[in-house]
């Protein structure tokens, strides 16, 4: 049994909160522990709306300003040798700015978009609250067929991303499970099944789990089986269940439920390493999707159209490959090679949402990710601009995971982003070579795509790509696009990816760490590939003053669906006559570069530069982006005009300080760029110009101007840990 | 002609010699695969970011460059990186204790509960952290062994490989070749309980950040996989492994009454 003495302060605490008698059979097993952390930001866009680079609620959009603390204090006790309780409470930053000076004050402001500015008590993401973020029981009997039962919250990381994935950090304690695990024959057999609560904020269809919530849960089991040291093997599988009352609610002879959604998902990993210098593994996991009809509506953009989940029944299934050969060509070189496809129609609930990678490939450079940074259409007052990232996106490339509901919320500048693959196969090279002071790494992807097809491989995407979550709904991918949304009505996609990066230790002083890397990214995308259906794609929007009465939906009121100007056009100079107007292509390329010292034993620092280029074509920005409804819209702002070249600066100072117990942290970022736009016209057509020179879209007039764009950014953290 | 001979004679003894003396610079041990039990009964943490045979030692290679030591230590699994560290692995933390000569140091860094026979000088730590922040845990945790703990200025893990290099002068004098060695394999602890040196530690049962099938307490050897035997990778290693981290006992409390002695190995 763990034996440790208690901080004076924390015995006295706890003293006075248990019963007399049983403070000194505590004593000896209760450890506290826990952290301080402040995060300082600061940048140019001037935004507060919470203390994160990124955040996409309406009522903590992301920002670049402040000082937050955070404070997480935990405890461990071993009550006896068959039972450990644990707890955490934590306050959290949203809004609790350092200037909210305590957040105290009744003279509540509140301003025109309803959010209080002024008397942060009344607030609950400014009032510095302190939360139970998680607690847990958990029993280790001892009894031959048991290792442990845990009830509490958990961050299941001990399931897979393609399952049950391990949740973001900062929601590390929001499911809460009862799980039992075992093992026999010697240990050679490990099993585990778990029944985990639905989280009502997310876990189903349109983002939630319907007005009957309280009993909804995943159930969850595996089976791992290491016969050898070489070899193991892994089934699992998982049944997710969200009821609803049932219209019969008479409660006299007891309610019945329904089935609103239910998921189910198997997998079979293995992995055998016995041959010399040869590893392989493989994942293969099936889902089927059961959902009732009137959830989510029948027709592509109506209900669910922001979801997790498929609006439709459906199943699907998806395979990754892995080999790694070691010394292929002597010692010092190896290659990784992944094969892998991820069914368009896969569709796991509990996948991961980020902080997992499950795709071998860099994949996509964050600079670009879901900045929306207003190019041109998109206005500052719609909040929608804000409701991003900005322009630079995220540090480096892009993690891959199967959730649609894909999820980079609460994340800084300073992180990695995640991006659904849900869709993609392909092959991935990974070479990598290593002598001395000097590593190489490079990457060949070809990918292509499950959902390539054509009105979602039926007739009419109205209806045929009702299955699918429009999410958020603009698939430009890359460039202005999203990390959340898979799918398009119209796609013939390729995606080709190269990339070499290196380092190497300088032998000077303390040695400067050099750092290099070269990436090409080339992004196709033919969209409509049959004529036939150039009508239903582009030419069917019926305009009033410019709202669509089509299958994307109604346009609220007061939103602008497509540019008056365009949609006053004659229908020549509107009408998409042929196949090639509409494709998209992009090519990126990536050079950086960074050197690294440690300057003194407690302080490191390292210089960045970073080269980002695009050059895009978008031909449905000259026509009308298929399924695009009002998101896409002036008003709206989350389409935006953005054929051209695009290229930036990227210069960076990141620095560490540690002092034992206490880190600092830093990120400072000056970023220039330039985004200078080109047109073409359609086939048989000519530019519109509006009275001024711009050229009308259906985004919006838009200028031949450059746009230029200056960013400065700084993160600085600073974490005690105790 | 005989004067050609001679000639001959000596170069060939001179490139025997020289090429004996290149040879002498590096090092090599092996370890068996599926040993990767501490003292037989150890098992893995549960959280899925611990892969299979990520903390089995196959090898530790040690090899003179320039000015530089190089140490390269193989696992059987394949490295990963779930927590974004950076430097190509993220759940090892590797000991490569070294005796040149002396052997001044029995007890092993905070954290291990092990001691080392006859004794080790140095010990370069390979782990995924920032070094200043192994620096300042050294200086709270290790501090009287501060001079005697070398960490690489770069880390990486590339494959199944863990490398890093020091200074051979902060090593000291002498051959690596003959040098005795040992390599405890443990886990990157980023939340290190009490005065352990980044280390994970082993309780009773596996917990989802915690390995399992020892004590509660600091008595076990808290070390998954070691050079044992002649290190020369045969199958009885591993019940000589197990013997050595066998050989401990714990008190009623879980205080160490006898702490398990591993042994130094030598080519």
């Amino acid at each position: 049994m763990r034996k440790r003495l208690l901080s004076g302060v924390a015995l006295l605490g706890f003293a006075a909160a248990v019963p007399a008698g049983t403070a000194q059979a505590q004593e000896s097993n209760l450890r506290w522990f826990g952290t301080v952390y402040m995060k300082f930001l600061d940048g140019n866009r001037n935004l507060q709306g919470g203390l994160a680079s990124a955040d996409t609620n309406p009522a903590r959009e992301g920002g670049d300003q402040g000082q937050g603390t955070e404070v997480d204090l935990s405890l461990r006790s071993q009550v006896s040798r068959q039972v450990e309780v644990g707890a955490r409470i934590q306050s959290r930053f949203s809004k609790n700015y350092w200037a909210n000076g305590g957040g105290f004050g009744s003279d509540v402001s509140v301003d025109g978009n309803g959010q209080i500015v002024r008397g942060d008590e009344a607030n609950p993401l400014s009032a510095q609250y302190v939360k139970l973020r998680g607690a847990f029981i958990r029993l280790t009997p001892g009894y031959d067929w048991l290792d442990s039962a845990f009830l509490g919250t958990n961050d299941m990381g001990q399931w897979d991303p393609f399952t049950v994935g391990k949740i973001r950090y900062i929601d590390r304690d929001n499911l809460a499970a009862v799980m039992l695990a075992g093992s026999a024959v010697e240990g050679q057999v490990k099993w585990d099944v778990a029944r985990i609560s639905l989280p009502r904020l997310w876990a189903g269809p349109g983002f939630g789990s319907g007005e009957l919530f309280a009993n909804d849960a995943a159930y969850v089991g595996q089976v791992k089986y290491a016969p050898s040291s070489t070899s193991n093997f892994t089934v699992i599988a998982t049944q997710t269940f969200d009821g609803e009352v049932e219209a019969d609610n008479d409660i006299r002879n007891g309610v019945d439920t329904r089935n609103r959604y239910s998921n189910t998902v198997g997998g079979l990993k293995g992995q055998y390493s016995g041959l010399p210098g040869v590893d392989m593994s493989f994942a293969a996991y099936y889902s089927n999707t059961d959902i009732k009809e009137d959830v989510c509506g029948t027709e592509w953009g109506g209900g669910c159209s922001f979801s997790p989940t498929l609006r439709k029944d459906a199943d699907d299934f998806s395979v990754v490959a892995n080999m790694e050969v070691a010394s292929l060509f002597g010692s010092d070189f190896s290659l990784a090679v992944q094969a892998f496809h991820i069914g368009a129609e896969y569709n796991s609930l509990m996948a991961a949402r980020r902080e997992s990678d499950v795709l071998l490939t860099e994949g996509r450079e964050g600079f670009w990710a879901n900045h929306r940074p207003l190019y041109n259409a998109g206005s500052s007052p719609n909040g929608e601009v804000i409701y991003s990232i900005g322009y630079g996106g995220w540090n480096g490339h892009m993690d891959q995971v199967v959730s649609l509901a894909t999820d980079n919320d609460l994340t800084d500048f300073d992180e990695r982003a995640a991006e659904s693959v849900l869709g993609w196969q392909g092959v991935t090279l990974v070479p990598r070579y290593s002598a001395g002071d000097l590593e190489l790494q490079g990457e060949a992807s070809f990918i292509t795509f499950d959902s390539n097809w054509q009105a979602c491989g039926g007739e009419n995407f109205g209806t045929d790509c009702a299955t699918f979550a429009r999410n958020d709904n603009l698939r430009s991918w890359g460039v202005g696009g999203d990390f959340r949304s898979p799918y398009a009505p119209f796609q013939d996609k390729t995606l080709w990816i190269f990339a070499l990066n290196g380092n190497y230790l300088l032998d000077v002083g303390n040695g400067v760490q050099l750092g290099g890397r070269v990436k090409y990214v080339k992004d196709k995308d033919n969209r409509v590939t049959g004529a036939r259906f150039l009508e239903q794609a582009y030419n069917t929007i019926a305009f009033n003053g410019g709202n669509d009465t089509d299958a994307f939906g109604t346009t609220p009121a007061g939103f602008i669906a497509v540019n008056p100007d365009w949609a006053a056009l004659p229908e020549a100079q509107r009408a998409v006559t042929s196949t090639s107007d509409d494709n998209r292509k992009a090519d990126y390329w990536t050079v950086g570069g960074s050197a690294g010292y440690q300057l003194t034993d407690d302080f490191f620092a390292r210089l960045v530069y970073e080269w980002q280029y695009v050059d895009l074509f978008d031909g449905t920005t000259n026509v009308r982006n298929p399924g695009l409804g009002f998101e896409g819209s002036n008003t709206f702002g989350y389409a935006e005009y953005m054929t051209g070249e695009h290229s930036a600066n990227k210069f960076a100072v990141q620095a560490s300080y540690f002092l034992s117990g206490f880190e600092l942290g830093a990120d400072v970022q000056y970023i220039d760029g330039k985004y200078s736009p080109e047109f073409r016209a359609g086939t048989g057509q000519t530019l519109q110009r509006a009275a001024n020179g711009d050229i009308i879209t259906p985004f919006g007039n838009i200028s031949p101007n450059d746009v230029n764009f200056e960013v400065y950014r700084m993160k600085v953290f600073a974490k005690v840990q105790f | 002609m005989q004067h050609n001979y001679t000639k001959l004679l000596a170069g060939i003894l001179g490139a025997t010699f020289l090429a004996t003396a290149a040879q002498a610079q590096s090092v090599s041990f092996s370890d068996p695969v599926g040993d990767d039990k501490g003292p037989g009964t150890y098992v893995y943490p549960t959280d899925s970011a611990y892969l299979p045979g990520a903390f089995d030692l196959t090898g530790l290679r040690v090899e003179k460059s320039g000015s530089d030591v190089d140490f390269q230590v193989d696992v059987a699994g394949n490295l990963n990186d779930p927590w974004g560290m950076g430097t190509g692995f993220a759940t090892q933390l590797v000991f490569v204790f070294i005796n040149t000569g002396t052997g001044k140091h029995k007890d092993a860094p905070a954290g291990l509960n092990v001691q080392l026979e006859p004794g080790w000088d140095k010990v370069v730590l390979l782990s995924p952290q920032k070094p200043a922040r192994i620096g300042s845990e050294i200086n709270a945790k290790a501090a009287s062994l501060k001079d005697d703990i070398l960490v690489p200025r770069r880390v990486k893990g590339s494959g199944k490989t863990i490398a890093g290099s020091v200074k051979a002068s902060d090593i000291g004098s002498g051959d690596p070749s003959g040098w005795s060695y040992q390599v405890v394999v443990q886990s990157n602890e980023g939340f290190p309980a009490g005065g352990d040196l980044m280390t994970r530690r082993v309780n009773e049962f596996e917990g989802q950040h915690r390995f399992g099938g020892g004590n509660d307490g600091m008595c076990d050897p808290h070390a998954m996989d070691i050079l044992a035997g002649g290190a020369a990778g045969g199958a009885d290693e591993a019940q000589a492994q197990y013997d050595v981290l066998k050989a401990y006992e714990c008190g009623p409390e879980g205080e160490a009454v006898k702490t398990a002695v591993i042994p130094m190995v030598k080519k």
